[in-house]
């Protein structure tokens, strides 16, 4: 079974956490685990020879590069709400930033996945999308990740959560199903063709949502929830199923700053 | 002999090389260090940031540059090439820059990939379009006054009209091609496109002048032969994960 990772990241976030992360991977990944990054900017030559598996490469895709040059600079489209008021009856607005409609800091995802496809091994099996606020805890091999891994009839492997959008920090995408390339189209469709803009929220993992709940319905695709029993109702889902005998995912700004997830995580329930 | 990668500070030229290192498994080595190694096979991509003065003066390289046909899209910009994506095919030559003159798998598979319609050939050719080198490739190869004297060889031949064209040329290749009665280069790229499009092109570079040579310039013959060991000759950087891949570097040795 051959497994490939893909993750993006900026220099300026690589010097936060993504660094720890790369440098984690190439130490505790096996040799056949590949790592595709795709960089924001200059890469640090420090990541060109850190391992043989691992490949850094720049975001280079046309689709992308459409969806920027339509989107990129509309605040809107970069989560700034304006709220309108009257104040002594003038017309007021109010520039409120929500995370939730910022489209173009959450597209750096699926389009990167979008572009890894036309460069990783033609005999993948599975290709995993990882943030690249990962700690690595284990050494792993190919043979360690089947069980996150979406088989035969599924598209793709995900981590929901109960009344919230699911956490998509991981990602497994089945490539031996012809299906799957399908998915990933539509959600870049989403974003090229601006319309994002009719959904209630405009984040990535709104978008997997509202994508794999219209495969679902429409054309009977499946999906595989790692989140099963209590790890579904889970706020911080992905410690609390088995990726967590290899990985920690430092979700939200706090964890990044300690480096790991708490013991309150593995309790805390989705509000 | 042991094959070494070496980059530079390019993210073309990086991306590139990674590509070729970590799918074989190669030493991979910034290009600062390059003195550090002796007898080995150099690899790299491109003659620009150092790699051209190594290229020229070692004796075993593997060079990679853009493919023969249906390469990644690049634009000029100055001096500079901006590659717009690397999704297209690069070339892989041994110990030359353009063509692997001894290279014999004409298998016509990887060309039928390529989507390409051969045209038959065209004979309502009027003019010899000569294709100028860049000035890049002119400092290069050294072969500064290569217009003039393949102009006199051209006019010692056939009293043609020739039409000079080069990247900077207002009508598009394209254009110039319909009323084409032949191509003539160095070692241009855009020759391979000719000859789909049903010119016969002709080559001046020593790797390349025996699939073409400008002294059978009347002599009008397609060859589609070359087309065929090109498209077995360049590979994208997802197939360099494959064993064809490998197979074909073993044939190079």
């Amino acid at each position: 079974m051959k497994i490939a990772f893909v993750s993006t990241i900026n220099l300026k976030l690589y010097n936060e956490y993504g660094k720890r992360f790369i440098f984690e991977f190439a130490e505790y990944a096996s040799s056949e685990v590949k790592l595709f990054i795709i960089f924001e900017g200059e890469i640090p030559e420090e990541l060109l020879n850190l391992s043989d598996n691992i490949i850094v490469m720049p975001l280079v895709n046309e689709k992308f590069a459409s969806f920027f040059q339509k989107f990129g600079k509309l605040q809107e489209a970069r989560g700034m709400r304006f709220n309108y008021f009257y104040e002594n009856d003038k017309r007021m607005v109010k520039l409120d930033y929500d995370y939730k409609f910022n489209a173009v800091k959450f597209s750096y995802k699926p389009f990167s996945i979008l572009q890894s496809l036309d460069y990783t091994p033609d005999d993948l099996d599975y290709l995993i999308w990882t943030d690249a606020d990962l700690r690595c805890k284990k050494k792993f091999e190919a043979n360690d990740l089947v069980e996150f891994m979406p088989e035969n009839e599924y598209i793709m492997s995900y981590l929901g959560r109960k009344n919230a959008y699911s956490e998509c920090g991981f990602l497994g995408f089945n490539l031996k199903n012809e299906r799957f390339i399908r998915y990933i189209e539509r959600v870049i469709e989403i974003y090229t063709s601006g319309e994002f803009f009719t959904l209630d929220e405009w984040h990535d993992s709104y978008i997997w949502d509202h994508v794999r709940m219209e495969f679902e319905k429409n054309y009977q695709y499946k999906f595989k929830n790692l989140a099963t029993g209590d790890a579904f109702e889970k706020e911080h889902v992905y410690i609390n199923t088995n990726l967590d005998n290899f990985f920690d995912h430092l979700k939200g700004p706090q964890r990044k700053i300690d480096g790991h997830s708490t013991e309150d995580d593995y309790s805390k329930m989705v509000i | 002999m042991q094959k070494v990668v070496f980059y530079t500070q390019h993210p073309a030229n990086q991306t590139i090389t990674q590509f070729f290192a970590k799918s074989q498994n190669l030493m991979y080595e910034n290009i600062s260090n390059y003195e550090k190694y002796q007898n080995i096979n150099f690899v790299s991509y491109g003659i620009l940031r150092g790699t051209g003065e190594i290229f020229q003066n070692t004796e075993n390289f593997f060079y990679i540059d853009h493919g023969y046909l249906n390469s990644s899209k690049r634009k000029f910009n100055n001096n500079d090439i901006i590659i717009e994506g690397f999704t297209g095919y690069f070339r892989i030559v041994k110990n030359n820059f353009y063509f692997n003159k001894d290279f014999k798998n004409n298998d016509k598979k990887r060309f039928e990939k390529l989507n390409i319609s051969l045209k038959d050939l065209n004979n309502n050719g009027e003019y010899i379009v000569l294709s100028e080198p860049s000035r890049h490739i002119i400092n290069f190869l050294g072969i500064h006054d290569w217009t003039e004297n393949t102009v006199n060889k051209i006019k010692s031949l056939t009293d043609r009209k020739i039409i000079i064209h080069n990247k900077f040329s207002e009508v598009s290749l394209n254009d110039i091609l319909k009323k084409a009665y032949a191509f003539v280069s160095c070692q241009s790229t855009a020759a391979f496109k000719a000859i789909a499009e049903g010119i016969p092109a002709y080559f001046t570079h020593s790797s390349l002048k025996d699939f073409g040579n400008l002294n059978n310039i009347d002599n009008r013959y397609l060859n589609h032969d070359l087309l065929y060991l090109a498209a077995n000759s360049q590979w994208t950087l997802k197939e360099f994960f494959g064993d064809e891949f490998k197979e074909f570097l073993n044939s190079l040795e």
